[in-house]
């Protein structure tokens, strides 16, 4: 059975993508198929990550969610380019032309659409995860997305603006009834590991969510400018590990 | 198809008559029943053939209350259009009550099917019925593959019983016109096999046709005729789409959907009705036709400010869509969900460059837009005027002045006001919730006492201040570097939750529920019928 899991965040910044790309990376790793979709429709970013030119895609996710390609058919198969070792990633890119990412807007996309896009590549692929990639904040298209999905994990800094956001993002999406996890991330270098641990109890404490790991702030994450995947290609880098660790929790959802 | 009783007992008269009714009404098979001795009941696979179809019909006769051990000796005559009767022989020894016998037609009758009309049947038993008839039937042997049509389906026509390589003449008629490309001339194949197909179009007429076919040296009697009717095609409607699953009061929605025959062929002309429905259960009706550009049928719902808010539903009705041609449909109701949320309205912001003094007038002067960037002309819309959070005026009513489509007002400055900036906050509402805000700033100098904050902001005193707080906290920065931890983040959980409840009780988020609800629904529904 496929567990399909939405990663937002309530502010930009927060890392959603890297995380993506990398636990994506590590589940494949680990033998699993994994599917990935760029629903940041307003700024799409995941494309980067793969070294992967959307403009020579015939269709994106864009022209699945208006009804003129199936989910297939804006999919791209990571795993040979990637070198992946029993796994499979399949990725769905979202459009970069300004002209479909407006109309995309502008028109919105229907719940049944994307349920049955989300569908289809499980059926399609024998998915064990379908990883989201959301835009963030708290808007309609996206808090859809948050609803379909099995669960939701929510990507925060340790920053006055965006732990405030978050915690409205957890308490809006327990209403929805689906587990809900958070990643801390991009902690500054000088807080200890048990400063994180008692302040994600802490929310712990007021909030119903689980603590799904936390990464300190990487100078090569941000040094490599989102133009590669750091579990790819720095196997035993300190980074790598975590997002494995990471992969571990996810392989551990209910 | 037509039956023929037989009983032996007049008791039981009234009810195999019934049962003979029904069985007429219910089979084209024939039923012959005895009530207190064997039953007979006959029929024929399948009831309707082509000229010249391999295989035949193959007749059934179903023996009840047989006597038991015992031979029955069957004597199967067909009766063909010509008035021709050939028979055919049987026996069976029956091994139980109940039992059936079979035979074929024409292979077991040493005939052919190759005249069109109806074929008759008797079949009459010698052992134990004195050679009496104990049932009949008949079948039918036609030119086409059926005998009506839908529009678009193909007729597949075939005749048999010509002379090899004959020519042959095909005509097919809607009274006395031929139909275009009729007569058709035709030759039979080596086995006197003649064949050909017409399609059906989508506005091919309606109505009974007469299809004849003739050689040109055989002779065929009766002459191969027959009567076959086309009827109107079913239209599916699919995809019923929105341009927004959500809107805002004044805006307007556009519905798309795609309609298609039954040969999958799109429909490219016609009309239906999108029946839209309020939450309150309160109807509206739009029409979609044809957009030949899009290549789809659209129709646009204008929602105005006083709508509904909530879930409304758009539904193309059974039989709604006409493409104008006499075909129709859908079979089943299309619908979609969409939710309408107030109006947030536009307040444009008002410019001032210049400074206004004591005893000047202060214009206001605000174009209002509601979302569907129609101008705002009916509701509440005032002006209040605060400087540094202290009320100087208002709310001062705004009135809507057409001949230049804005609201207007205005303000008198005193001499008792305090000089600074003044923020001017135009709030526009209407009864039906639907609101906008907006605020602009000006400069006022008079020779009132200045704000005592903007005072207290635009002294030494106060710029000193800051540069202290500025030096200070640098110096906290230089001497707590490593302080950056969860202790600086407060986390303000009766903020947080206010928020939060502030979000989920929204429309917008109740929107987005409903709609992952209706969602749970359908899958629970689909898992309920798969189970």
């Amino acid at each position: 059975m496929t567990r399909s899991i939405a990663i937002h965040s309530y502010k930009g910044g927060t890392g959603k993508s890297t995380i993506t790309a990398n636990v994506a990376v590590a589940l494949a790793l680990k033998g699993r198929r994994v599917g990935i979709m760029d629903m940041d429709l307003e700024g799409p970013g995941l494309h980067v990550f793969f070294n992967i030119d959307p403009n020579e895609l015939r269709f994106t996710l864009n022209d699945v969610l208006a009804g003129v390609a199936p989910p297939e058919a804006a999919c791209v198969r990571l795993s040979e380019k990637m070198n992946l070792n029993g796994g499979e990633i399949y990725y769905s890119p979202a459009s970069v032309r300004v002209a479909e990412i407006m109309r995309t807007l502008k028109t919105g996309f229907e719940l049944d659409m994307f349920d049955n896009a989300v569908k289809r590549l499980q059926e399609k692929f024998g998915l064990h995860y379908l990883l989201i990639d959301t835009h963030p904040g708290i808007e309609h298209d996206t808090l859809l997305a948050l609803g379909v999905c099995d669960h939701q994990m929510l990507v925060s800094r340790i920053d006055q603006q965006d732990i405030f956001g978050t915690g409205v993002m957890i308490e809006v999406s327990t209403t929805f009834n689906k587990p809900v996890h958070l990643i801390l991330n991009m902690i500054p270098p000088r807080v200890k590991e048990a400063e994180v641990l008692k302040f994600a109890r802490i929310i712990g404490a007021h909030f119903t969510v689980d603590m799904a790991g936390w990464l300190p702030f990487s100078e090569e994450v941000i040094g490599s400018l989102s133009r590669s995947v750091l579990t790819l290609k720095q196997p035993k880098h300190a980074m790598t590990t975590r997002f494995r660790q990471i992969a571990e929790n996810v392989e551990g959802f209910a | 198809m037509r039956g023929t009783k037989y009983s032996r007992s007049s008791t039981t008269r009234a009810c195999l008559l019934l049962l003979a009714t029904v069985s007429t009404l219910f089979s084209i098979n024939i039923a012959a029943v005895n009530g207190a001795g064997p039953s007979f009941v006959l029929s024929s696979l399948p009831t309707r053939i082509q000229e010249g179809s391999p295989g035949g019909i193959r007749l059934v006769l179903n023996v009840t209350n047989a006597i038991n051990p015992s031979v029955y000796n069957f004597v199967w005559t067909v009766t063909d259009p010509a008035g021709t009767s050939r028979t055919s022989t049987n026996s069976t020894t029956s091994t139980g009550p109940s039992w059936f016998v079979f035979s074929n037609y024409p292979a077991a009758f040493a005939a052919s099917i190759d005249l069109a009309g109806v074929y008759k049947i008797n079949v009459t038993e010698t052992v134990h019925s004195a050679g009496a008839s104990v049932a009949t039937g008949q079948f039918q042997v036609g030119l086409t593959d059926n005998a009506s049509y839908q529009r678009t389906a193909l007729v597949l026509i075939r005749a048999s019983g010509y002379l090899p390589l004959e020519n042959v003449t095909i005509n097919l008629a809607q009274g006395p016109p031929s139909v275009p490309n009729f007569p058709a001339m035709k030759k039979a194949d080596t086995n006197g096999l003649v064949t050909l197909s017409w399609q059906t179009l989508i506005g091919t007429p309606l109505g009974n046709y007469s299809l004849t076919i003739s050689g040109s040296t055989s002779t065929k009697t009766p002459p191969d005729s027959q009567l076959f009717t086309v009827y109107p095609t079913n239209v599916t409607v699919s995809g019923l789409w929105l341009s927004k699953g959500y809107i805002q009061r004044s805006q307007t929605l556009e519905f798309r959907f795609n309609a298609t025959y039954l040969n999958g062929s799109p429909a490219l002309s016609g009309s239906a009705p999108i029946r839209i429905t309020e939450p309150n259960g309160t109807n509206h009706t739009v029409t979609a036709s044809y957009d030949s550009t899009l290549q789809t049928f659209r129709a646009f719902y204008a929602t105005v400010l006083s709508s509904t808010t909530g879930v409304w539903i758009g539904t193309v009705d059974v039989n709604s869509f006409g493409d104008g041609l006499s075909n129709g449909g859908p079979l089943s109701p299309v619908f979609i969900n969409f939710n309408v949320q107030p109006a947030s309205l536009t307040v444009s912001a008002v410019s001032y460059n210049a400074t206004y003094s004591s005893g000047m007038i202060v214009p206001i002067y605000v174009r209002i837009t509601t979302p569907a960037a129609t101008s705002f002309t009916q509701g509440t819309v005032t002006a209040t005027i605060t400087s540094f959070g202290q009320k100087i005026a208002g709310p001062l009513s705004l009135v809507y002045d057409p001949s230049r489509g804005e609201w207007s007002g205005s303000y008198k400055v005193n001499a008792t006001d305090p000089s600074g900036t003044w923020l001017v906050t135009i709030s526009a509402s209407d009864g039906y919730g639907n609101t906008g805000q907006n605020s602009a700033s000006l400069s006022v100098n008079t020779s009132g006492a200045q704000n005592p904050t903007q005072s207290f902001i635009s002294s030494w005193t106060f710029w000193l201040l800051v540069l202290a707080l500025i030096v200070i906290g640098f110096g906290i920065l230089i001497f707590r570097t490593r302080s950056v931890s969860h202790r600086e983040v407060r986390l303000d959980v009766q903020a947080i939750k206010h928020q939060a409840d502030q979000v989920k009780s929204d429309d917008f988020l109740q929107s987005i529920q409903a709609q992952l609800k209706r969602r749970t629904e359908r899958i629970a529904a689909e898992k309920e019928k798969h189970d």
